[in-house]
């Protein structure tokens, strides 16, 4: 701003006695002494002397209350303001403009401020869709809030289970008034065949009712009847939306027409409303021909999904549930001893996994976002000191401090704004990348996105955003006094020798949230090394899977499930690419997770309510060396295990010390409780044990298990491992053994091994990773932060510093003032930090294996970075200060 | 001879409007070429012009752009806008209409005589 030429003393009068009149405020006030100003000069460049051009211009009171009317007309029509008192709080297009210019007047510095909160919004708005799409938006269903999940609770442990019996579920929904609809469903596959090439496609078993617990209709044809719910029920399928359209083209006559699932032709009764899919992905609904006199209350194996009534509530149904709960366990004592039911929201259910996950990581993203208002706010102290003049002036020229502050609110506002719109993008087009890092566990992935929702929050955030990092600058800069700052030429000296609380506490929190992040990705850290170096129990090297089932149409015997795959594990044996080869039903890391009860023969059986129970696995007789699970006392199975021969069983370690401590298993009987479809188990002699293995998840500890060979079994379904000669690669000459075998058998989730471990640990990268981000870019800006308070304080004591050094002051005692200065709210910040990190460190006892959220190595080890970074970056202005030239200092100043 | 003030408020605006509508002038400048353009009838107090000139601003009618005049001063410079045209041109058969009724009733000399 150039000063304004000063005009001869009574046209000054005349321009004065205008404005006081007006009663104008700043901009609009300097707008009309700007205007009279040139009017003047243009008079006097045209040869008018002051006296004249003062007469011509008529009374100046007069026309000082016509320009207040003209304004006033003015702000009535454009929501413009500038009158004292009145409007004093209105913010204007002019205010907006303004701040457009002051923004362009310092691109790099204004570049920096919307860069940081670009970074911070964009990373908020992008954790917040996923946090939206996964946790918050309603379920795409009719009245989502009334879905329930339904499980049993062990009212000694505490241990859920989701899995339930049919019967209890029956008992359930005839007594349980609060639950209008409740029905039973297990997720299946089947291999889709006579149309093009065998396709295995995902689906669910019904009990009944499941589209009336969802409150939708079918789009075509009904849904699954009771009746059809039994063994010898007539083979009959629903199909999704999905299905219709992209196998049948939408075909209304649909309806009657039959697929061929497993090999067995099913009658299509009914095609799903579009956009339904339940469970996930489901492609088709079939009866679960339910064998309740076969499998009865201790066959427990599906979920439960169920609709409140319209006038009950979840507590009120947990309470009825409870109740009956009581009333079976009474009535059913050898089955439903120790359970309880327990009744969820089905949203709750469906991400209680994700959620502790989810909101670390929106807290953690939520902390960067505070540490970059916190830069931003020391950014705009600085420049503040800078702008004190400017603001002076505009005091000077009659702005009040209400005016002024307005101006520097619509400025962050715009600077927020800014930076909410590039963040927005930032979230738009990191979403794409984040959803592709998302493990595949995480539920509702399709239905994260940039919403009305996440738009409100953005606009709410900015709002926050632009009040938090703006308005201690601001109030500072609008309580600058007038001649002081006018006096100091502009350089506001502040008390103590450059030492600001404002500062000092910015300083602090960026620490203190910055350690708090530093230490949560450090344990997350120390976690996924644990958990990725866990010994499985097996050698995933060289293995490669893949997954049969031999359709019940086309294999009807278990004797001929039995030989057909002996036949094909022979074929591969001979391959010279294959060094093992085995078969299991219940691979590790795999949805199939079978435990079973059973009883020890040779002792009298357990109380009512402690049954026995284990881990249970058909295998074939090469599954072990296939999977480098160690012998570690009599044999494995053999050929010479047939059905014809004696019984056996092989326990792993920790079935030996669970059920025989102390005694040697080898030799002992057990009577396995799984009813399966060769005739009745008869006792089975242990012959064997074997190493432990992690079959349900790396980071939970393998559990007593039992095999049982598949030759004394049969089953349909197994899982071929096979494990691979160095250097080799077998899998399509066994896809092409298969296809000789059976052109009509699909192989389902081939993989590798190594693959499969690896994506298990997804969540626990997925979390390391973000939080790794989020504490790597706090750091980053705690660390940019403190240099800047430092540079700062410098400035603020360049000449306190020049004198010191002057009198003989070392280069070692000023880095050490100038260090201590900022260490001193760093160190406050590291005690805050610790103390928040340790209060908050439950939140991440559920992402954590083998460790403590309270490890003190983690905590040394990320307060010793933290303040290494911070020595680091006060070092680098401290130094420099040491190397100032007194004199030259003392000149300028 | 000079107009009466409620005369003056009626024709003021229409007069500085019309004299926009040939080219931008910046406040000066107007009050000179409405003084030296209207013979002196329409010259205004050089207060009066600059209230005048916000409203006509408020109202849409004209707009401001500041640049340098051929003095090298920065000045704000009026212009008519495309509303304050439409206006301007209504305001201009209304006062055809009234100086042709005058001029019937023998007050004023015919339309095509101003």
């Amino acid at each position: 701003m150039s000063p304004p030429a000063q005009l001869p003393g009574p046209m000054e009068g005349v321009i004065r006695k205008v404005v006081e009149a007006s009663g104008l405020e700043y901009p609009e006030r300097a707008e009309v002494e700007e205007d009279l100003r040139a009017h003047f000069e243009d008079g006097v460049r045209a040869g008018l002397g002051p006296e004249e051009l003062v007469a011509r211009f008529g009374d100046p009171s007069a026309l000082g209350r016509e320009m207040a009317k003209a304004y006033r007309r003015k702000t009535l029509r454009n929501g413009n303001s500038g009158i004292r008192g009145r409007t004093g709080m209105g913010v204007t297009w002019q205010d907006v403009r303004f701040a457009f210019r002051q923004i362009r007047r310092r691109p790099g510095f204004n570049a920096v401020i919307i860069g940081t909160l670009t970074l911070g919004i964009g990373g908020t708005t992008a954790m917040f869709s996923v946090v939206n799409g996964v946790l918050l938006k309603p379920l795409p269903y009719p009245d989502p809030d009334r879905l329930v999940a339904v499980g049993y609770v062990s009212n000694s442990t505490g241990t859920v289970s989701t899995r339930l019996s049919q019967p209890d579920i029956q008992d359930l929904q005839d007594q349980a008034s609060s639950l209008r609809y409740l029905s039973g469903y297990s997720s299946t596959n089947r291999t889709l065949t006579g149309e093009g090439d065998p396709e295995v496609i995902w689906g669910t078993q019904v009990t009944q009712g499941l589209f009336e617990t969802f409150a939708v209709t079918p789009a075509l044809g009904r849904d699954i009847r009771p009746e059809e719910n039994t063994p010898d029920g007539p083979r009959v399928v629903v199909i999704s939306h999905a299905f219709w359209v992209n196998r049948f083209g939408r075909n209304p006559e649909v309806i009657g027409r039959t697929v061929l699932l497993d090999g067995t032709a099913h009658e299509i009764i009914g095609v799903a409303p579009a956009g339904f899919e339940f469970p996930r992905g489901a492609q088709f609904w079939l009866p679960a021909y339910l064998d309740l006199e076969g499998c009865g209350r201790e066959c427990r194996f599906l979920l439960a999904v169920g609709r409140l009534s319209s006038d009950a509530t979840l507590d009120g149904a947990q309470t009825e549930a409870t109740a009956i709960a009581s009333r079976l366990e009474e009535t059913y004592s050898d089955s439903n001893i120790d359970r309880g039911f327990l009744v969820m929201a089905q949203r709750a259910a469906e991400v209680q996994e994700s959620r502790p996950a989810l909101l670390v990581l929106l807290g953690s993203v939520l902390m960067v976002l505070l540490i970059a208002c916190a830069n931003v706010a020391n950014l705009l102290l600085v420049r503040g000191t800078n702008r004190t003049r400017e603001i002076a002036l505009r005091s000077a020229l009659g702005a009040g401090r209400a005016r002024i502050l307005i101006q520097l609110v619509v400025e962050n506002a715009l600077l927020a704004g800014l930076g909410g719109g590039f963040g927005l993008l930032l979230a738009f087009f990191g979403l794409g990348a984040l959803l592709k890092l998302a493990p595949s566990s995480l539920p509702y992935l399709d239905r994260v996105g940039v919403d009305w929702t996440v738009l409100l929050f953005t606009f709410c955030t900015v709002c926050l955003v632009s009040v938090l990092f703006g308005f201690a600058p601001a109030w500072r800069l609008a309580r600058t006094p007038i001649s002081g700052a006018l006096k100091e030429g502009g350089r506001a000296r502040l008390k103590g020798g450059g030492r600001d609380p404002a500062r000092s506490l910015m300083l602090i929190v960026e620490v203190a949230l910055s350690l708090m992040l530093l230490l949560g990705s450090g344990l997350l850290l120390r976690s996924f090394t644990r958990l990725s170096s866990v010994d499985p129990g097996f050698n995933s090297e060289r293995v490669h899977r893949f997954t049969l089932s031999l359709p019940e149409a086309a294999y009807e015997t278990p004797e001929e499930w039995i030989g057909f795959f002996e036949s094909l594990e022979g074929r591969i044996a001979a391959l010279p690419d294959v060094r093992f080869v085995g078969g299991i039903f219940g691979a590790p890391l795999s949805a199939v997770n079978v435990s079973a009860g059973f009883e020890q023969t040779d002792r009298p059986p357990p109380p009512p309510g402690q049954e026995l129970r284990a881990g249970w696995r058909i295998v074939t007789p090469g599954y072990f060396e296939a999977m480098g699970i160690p012998l570690l006392q009599g044999r494995w199975f053999t050929q010479q295990d047939h059905l014809g021969s004696q019984r056996v069983v092989v326990v792993t370690q920790r079935f030996a010390e669970r059920f025989y401590p102390g005694e040697d298993p080898v030799g002992k009987p057990i009577l396995p409780q799984v009813r399966i479809s060769l005739p009745e188990e008869t006792p089975r002699i242990i012959i064997g044990v074997v190493g432990d293995a992690r079959y349900g998840a790396l980071g939970a500890p393998p559990a007593p298990a039992h095999y049982v060979p598949q030759s004394q079994v049969g089953s349909n379904y197994l899982t071929i491992v096979v494990k691979a000669m160095p250097g080799t690669s077998p899998m399509l000459a066994i896809g092409e053994i298969v296809r000789n075998m059976d052109p009509d058998l699909p192989l389902r989730d081939v993989e590798e091994m190594t693959t499969v471990i690896d994506q298990s640990l997804g969540p626990a990268r997925f979390n390391l990773l973000l939080l790794g981000i989020f504490s790597g870019l706090a750091v980053v800006l705690a660390a940019v932060g403190l240099y800047g308070v430092v540079a700062y304080m410098f400035s603020q004591r360049s000449r306190e510093i020049a004198i010191r050094m002057a009198l003989g002051a070392r280069g070692e005692s000023v880095i050490r003032m100038v260090l201590g200065q900022a260490i001193r709210p760093a160190l406050v910040g590291v005690a805050l930090g610790l103390a928040g990190a340790f209060a908050g460190s439950r939140l991440l006892t559920a992402l954590l294996y083998g460790i403590a959220p309270t490890d003190p190595a983690s905590y040394l080890c990320a307060t010793g970075l933290l303040l290494l970074v911070v020595v680091g970056a006060a070092s680098l202005p401290a130094t420099r200060a040491s190397r100032i030239a007194p004199m030259r200092v003392l000149k300028q100043e | 001879m000079k107009l009466e003030r409620e005369w003056m408020r009626g024709a003021a605006p229409l007069a500085v409007l019309n004299l926009l509508e040939d080219r931008e002038m910046y406040g000066y400048e107007l009050v000179e070429a409405l003084d030296r353009e209207s013979g002196g009838i329409l010259a205004m107090g050089h207060s009066t012009v600059y209230p005048l000139l916000y409203n006509l601003e408020g109202r849409g009618y004209v707009e401001t752009k500041t640049r340098t005049a051929p003095s090298g001063r920065r000045r704000k410079y009026y212009r008519l806008t495309k509303k304050g045209r439409a206006w301007l041109k209504r305001q201009q058969s209304q006062w055809e209409t009234l100086v042709s009724g005058l001029s019937r009733l023998g007050l004023a000399p015919g339309a095509g005589e101003i």
